[in-house]
């Protein structure tokens, strides 16, 4: 078995596809640093910037109580934007009281703002793994592959193996990637760096950072996992990697626009994609749907993965290997 | 001795047909088994089934005793096979290719080995070229030494001689040779008769998937009851043929054409002489394997 896995390492890491994606998640790094580094605060001492924005808002809250005086029918919009400019003049309060600098960068800053470069290892996973089997049967190689003394159910498996391994390779690279880039342009900073992050519902909680960047890193393997396993069963089932590829991608490029689709049916909930997200419940990003919560998700992503590998399994025993 | 390879009532059904139909033979160690039939015959469709490549309809193959339908693994832990063209991966050397294929092996295969059989097949100084870069006989080459790098005890190769000179054909019987030397059982399909004369001890012909005919190569060149064919050169065609008609006499090109045995030649040498025919010549043809072979293959098709 681990000789078959080191077979299916060497053909993916022999191709010349798999270090053009490597060199585009070095590119992609360096880019999100330099327009970080562009748009950060380089002058002002922190603590006079947020009272000056405190002070910015606090002037606009005043000019829209007198616009909501001299127009009272406009009165609910104006209430809205002064509402929304107190929670925010809360929020830099916090900071100023905690002591914590809200524009700091850092390497774990950057390592956390960089997390959103796993949507690139996803589509790189899919490409690979939608074209892991199929590509075989494209190149005709299979032939050769099954008439070995292992099972098929042996040959699918180290295949997946290696997809795995593959995408705890790109996220590794990410990782050192972010922290090396991150930790030259922005200073690196100790593991226990500390900031303050705002749940949805207003409260303020102290993290640190290079747990939350590991949280992300951990729940966005097992959602990695399971688009894997979805792209890995669509090229079970065809005989071009072309076609395999350009499935996988479609479906994975697609599966926001269901969701939002999908969002408004019950049922919603349980389809696959609005629980692939798993970062969704920690990194505080917007969810798309209601009702969802971590362990729900995990469920529903499990019991995906679980169709997907035994239909993956089930399609390519039955397959007759001729042409 | 017991058989390497023993198919047992083989047949696929592909659409409405039986693309292999009933097929049984046997193929012992130390032979070169040679499957002969026409594009489309169902060669290549029983050399899937054998190496489990595609399903059975009906019947069993058994690989040294074991039934590939029941222990996979080990049927095929003693067999090589190139089917149809040996695919490679394009991307890898041809050396990366056969360490894929020897990590495969139930046996350990030594880097040793490996350089050994590279040997064998002369690709020394490409082996560590892509084989992208490979011309068509050198991948051939290449499907050969994956085929036989761990030592298998059944080597089966489909067509293997599509796209080799005739030099590289003698070449590669010999190396056939030497395998089956060393007990290995071979076999080898075609549609080329000449070839299989050349390589083979004992030839199945099959025609829609149905085994025809199956012989050894000696038997097939002098199988005495059909005889040779006959050409008397005489002044009179016409009349020698109606003196000889009892015995299926044909005018072909103005000359008189026999299909007889040896020993009745002088007889009816004599007969045409007393009869007062002419005879300028007399040649005598063994009927070649081709002849047979089409003969036999027409006669399949009515
Ligand atoms: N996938 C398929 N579906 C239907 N018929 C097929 C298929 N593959 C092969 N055949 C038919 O099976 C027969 C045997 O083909 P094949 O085994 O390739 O012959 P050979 O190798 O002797 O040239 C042919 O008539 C071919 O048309
Ligand atoms: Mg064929």
């Amino acid at each position: 078995m681990l000789s078959l896995i080191k077979n299916e390492n060497m053909k993916i890491f022999r191709r010349i596809r798999t270090w053009i994606m490597m060199a585009i998640m070095l590119g992609a790094v360096i880019l999100v640093a330099a327009i970080t580094n562009g748009v950060a605060n380089h002058e002002e001492d922190w603590e006079t910037k947020v009272e000056n924005e405190i002070r910015n808002y606090e002037d606009i809250i005043q000019e829209e109580q007198k616009i909501a005086e001299a127009e009272p029918r406009n009165s609910i919009d104006s209430t809205r934007v002064i509402n929304d400019l107190e929670g925010e003049i809360d929020r830099l309060q916090r900071y100023l009281d905690e002591g914590v600098n809200p524009y700091e960068n850092n390497v774990w800053t950057f390592v956390n703002e960089s997390t959103f470069l796993i949507s690139l290892i996803s589509l790189f996973v899919v490409i690979v793994a939608a074209d892991m089997v199929a590509s075989e049967f494209s190149w005709g190689t299979i032939k050769m592959l099954m008439i070995r003394p292992f099972t098929r159910g042996q040959i699918l498996l180290s295949k997946f193996m290696a997809i795995i391994i593959y995408q705890t390779v790109l996220l590794a690279l990410l990782f050192i990637l972010s922290w090396i880039i991150g930790g030259f342009v922005f200073g690196f900073a100790g593991f226990d760096y500390k900031t303050i992050e705002f749940t949805t519902n207003g409260d303020a909680e102290s993290t640190i950072e290079s747990l939350a960047a590991l949280k992300i890193y951990g729940l966005r393997f097992l959602s990695l996992m399971v688009v894997a396993s979805l792209a890995f069963m669509i090229s079970a089932a065809f005989r071009s990697n072309t076609i395999a590829i350009g499935v996988g991608v479609f479906v994975l490029l697609s599966g926001n626009i269901f969701t939002m689709l999908l969002s408004q049916y019950d049922w919603g909930k349980f389809i696959l994609f609005p629980n692939l997200n798993l970062a969704q419940y920690v990194d505080g990003t917007q969810m798309l749907m209601e009702g969802l919560s971590l362990s729900f998700s995990l469920i529903v992503d499990a019991v995906y993965f679980v169709i997907f590998m035994v239909l993956a399994w089930w399609i390519f025993k039955k397959r007759d290997i001729a042409a | 001795m017991e058989p390497v390879l023993e198919l047992k009532n083989l047949t696929k059904r592909l659409g409405n047909n039986n693309a292999v139909d009933d097929l049984s033979f046997t193929v012992n160690p130390g032979e070169v088994f040679g499957l002969l039939g026409p594009n489309g015959a169902g060669k290549t469709t029983t050399i899937r089934m054998i190496v489990g490549l595609i399903s059975k309809t009906k019947g069993d193959v058994l690989i040294n005793g074991t039934n590939m339908y029941e222990d996979f693994k080990k049927a095929m832990s003693d067999v090589g096979a190139i089917v149809e063209n040996p695919e490679m991966y394009k991307f890898l050397s041809g050396y990366q290719n056969l360490l894929h294929f020897a990590r495969m092996s139930q046996t350990e295969i030594s880097k040793e080995r490996i350089n050994e059989v590279v040997k064998q097949v002369e690709l020394e100084e490409s082996i560590h070229k892509k084989v992208k870069t490979y011309s068509l006989g050198m991948r051939q080459r290449l499907g050969v030494a994956q085929a036989i790098l761990h030592r298998p005890s059944l080597l089966i190769l489909d067509e293997p001689t599509n796209g080799l000179d005739p030099q590289g054909i003698r070449d590669f019987r010999d190396y056939l040779r030497n395998l089956t030397k060393e007990g290995i059982a071979v076999m080898v399909s075609s549609h080329l008769l000449s070839e299989m004369q050349q390589m083979c001890d004992r030839v199945a012909i099959i025609q829609e998937g149905k085994l025809i005919n199956i012989s050894t190569i000696d038997e097939f060149s002098n199988e005495p009851n059909e005889g040779t064919l006959v050409h008397f050169e005489v002044d009179d065609a016409e009349k020698a043929q109606n003196l000889l008609a009892e015995q299926g006499s044909k005018i072909v090109k103005g000359q008189l054409q026999v299909m007889t045995k040896k020993e009745n030649i002088p007889a009816m040498n004599e007969t045409l002489v007393q009869g007062g025919v002419k005879i300028y010549g007399i040649t005598s043809k063994n009927q070649s394997l081709e002849d047979k072979f089409l003969q036999i293959t027409k006669a399949g098709e009515k």
